[in-house]
């Protein structure tokens, strides 16, 4: 089955096939924290003489917090900047946890860059993430 | 279900009225919930509180308690508030639901090959395929469709494995061609090895061996822009 979404420079395409919901984006566990990320490719690399297998890959932002509180965790919406090369992450492929769909958020008309997660069904485990992610502005008072 | 619990909660946002649109919510967090395979006391607990609040907002938002308007409410929204407690008695109920069984029948019936005696041809693809599955269940070795790989596939450890496409040669990630990807590789070596000065050579250029796809070992396949970019060219 393939489906269409989006307008304008919003073009994007689902792959949906019978056991695999979309194709290149990856739920994984990258610093302690279970994050979305897309796959560039996957590698092998000798160290210290044995050899480990590693997915490079481009790193979603944190979901942002006040949707996933309205909608009960129900919709996470990520950011996703391709060229920030500090989203470039190397992660080892024990860590990629399931394939996921990252659809286009096309609401706020001055942003093209948002991303919501769709997980297959049976497979949800996107509440694994802290919902109290780092947050610089937050103090550190809890009583 | 994927339209409903998958796209459902990003695309009407702003769309619908916000208070609708948490409704519709409470229904697709609880029962993404109670589809997993297996679930926790605490997820039970979650479950239970967003499919009671959705049925109660239901009747509020929608039949609004008029006794006119009482067909509304149709058993499948009262039987949500049910199961959480018969998860607990049952077990996960994605494992018990009706829908194996109208699958089963759904492919049995397509098997049908024999138009004359439509119903003994069926008994017969049923019967052939419950003495399949038992064979099977006792010599699982006869399953070699569930852990066929492609060829060339390479087994990564703790049930992953690389799929092809593989690069025969091997890749020099080079300053003039993505310096971001040799950066991040550089310092991952730097970090994780404690030899890195044999991994780095005096060029710092590494050489890598690429493959585009992973088998997970939840069945999942995770392809790689790598690979699809390949793919396109070919088309």
């Amino acid at each position: 089955m393939t489906c269409s979404y989006g307008e304008g420079t919003c073009q994007f395409t689902l792959h949906l096939r019978t056991n695999i919901l979309i194709y290149l984006f990856s739920q994984l566990k990258y610093a302690n924290e279970v994050r979305y990320a897309k796959s560039q490719f996957f590698f092998g690399l000798d160290l210290d003489g044995e050899t480990k297998y590693f997915a490079l890959a481009l790193v979603f932002g944190h979901p942002d917090k006040g949707l996933r509180a309205l909608s009960k965790n129900a919709l996470l919406v990520c950011t996703y900047d391709a060229e920030s090369q500090e989203s470039l992450a190397i992660v080892p492929v024990q860590d990629v946890i399931s394939v996921v769909g990252m659809v286009p958020f096309v609401h706020d008309v001055d942003r093209d860059d948002q991303y919501f997660a769709v997980e297959k069904i049976g497979h949800v485990t996107g509440d694994e993430s802290p919902q109290d992610a780092p947050d610089e502005e937050e103090d550190d008072q809890d009583i | 279900m994927l339209w409903l619990y998958g796209l459902c909660p990003g695309l009407p946002y702003t769309i619908l009225p916000e208070k609708y649109w948490q409704n519709l919510c409470q229904l697709v967090r609880g029962l993404r919930l109670i589809l997993a395979r297996e679930l926790s006391d605490k997820d039970i607990a979650e479950v239970h509180t967003h499919l009671v609040q959705f049925v109660y907002d239901f009747e509020n938002l929608y039949y609004q308690r008029k006794e006119s308007r009482l067909h509304f409410v149709h058993q499948c929204i009262h039987n949500l508030v049910h199961f959480a407690p018969e998860t607990i008695r049952v077990g996960p109920l994605a494992l018990v639901a009706q829908w194996l069984m109208e699958r089963t029948i759904g492919n049995l019936g397509q098997e049908i090959c024999l138009p004359s005696d439509p119903y003994a041809n069926l008994q017969m693809r049923a019967e052939l395929r419950v003495q399949k599955n038992a064979l099977k269940a006792m010599f699982p070795e006869l399953d070699r469709a569930s852990d066929r790989l492609p060829n060339h596939s390479l087994a990564a450890g703790s049930g992953f494995y690389l799929l092809p496409k593989k690069d025969r040669r091997l890749i020099s990630v080079r300053h003039s061609q993505s310096s971001g990807v040799l950066t991040t590789l550089l310092d991952y070596i730097e970090l994780n090895s404690t030899e890195c000065s044999n991994v780095i050579p005096e060029t710092r250029n590494v050489q890598i061996c690429c493959y585009s796809r992973l088998r997970l070992p939840n069945g999942q396949t995770a392809q790689s822009l790598w690979g699809e970019r390949n793919r396109q060219k070919r088309i």
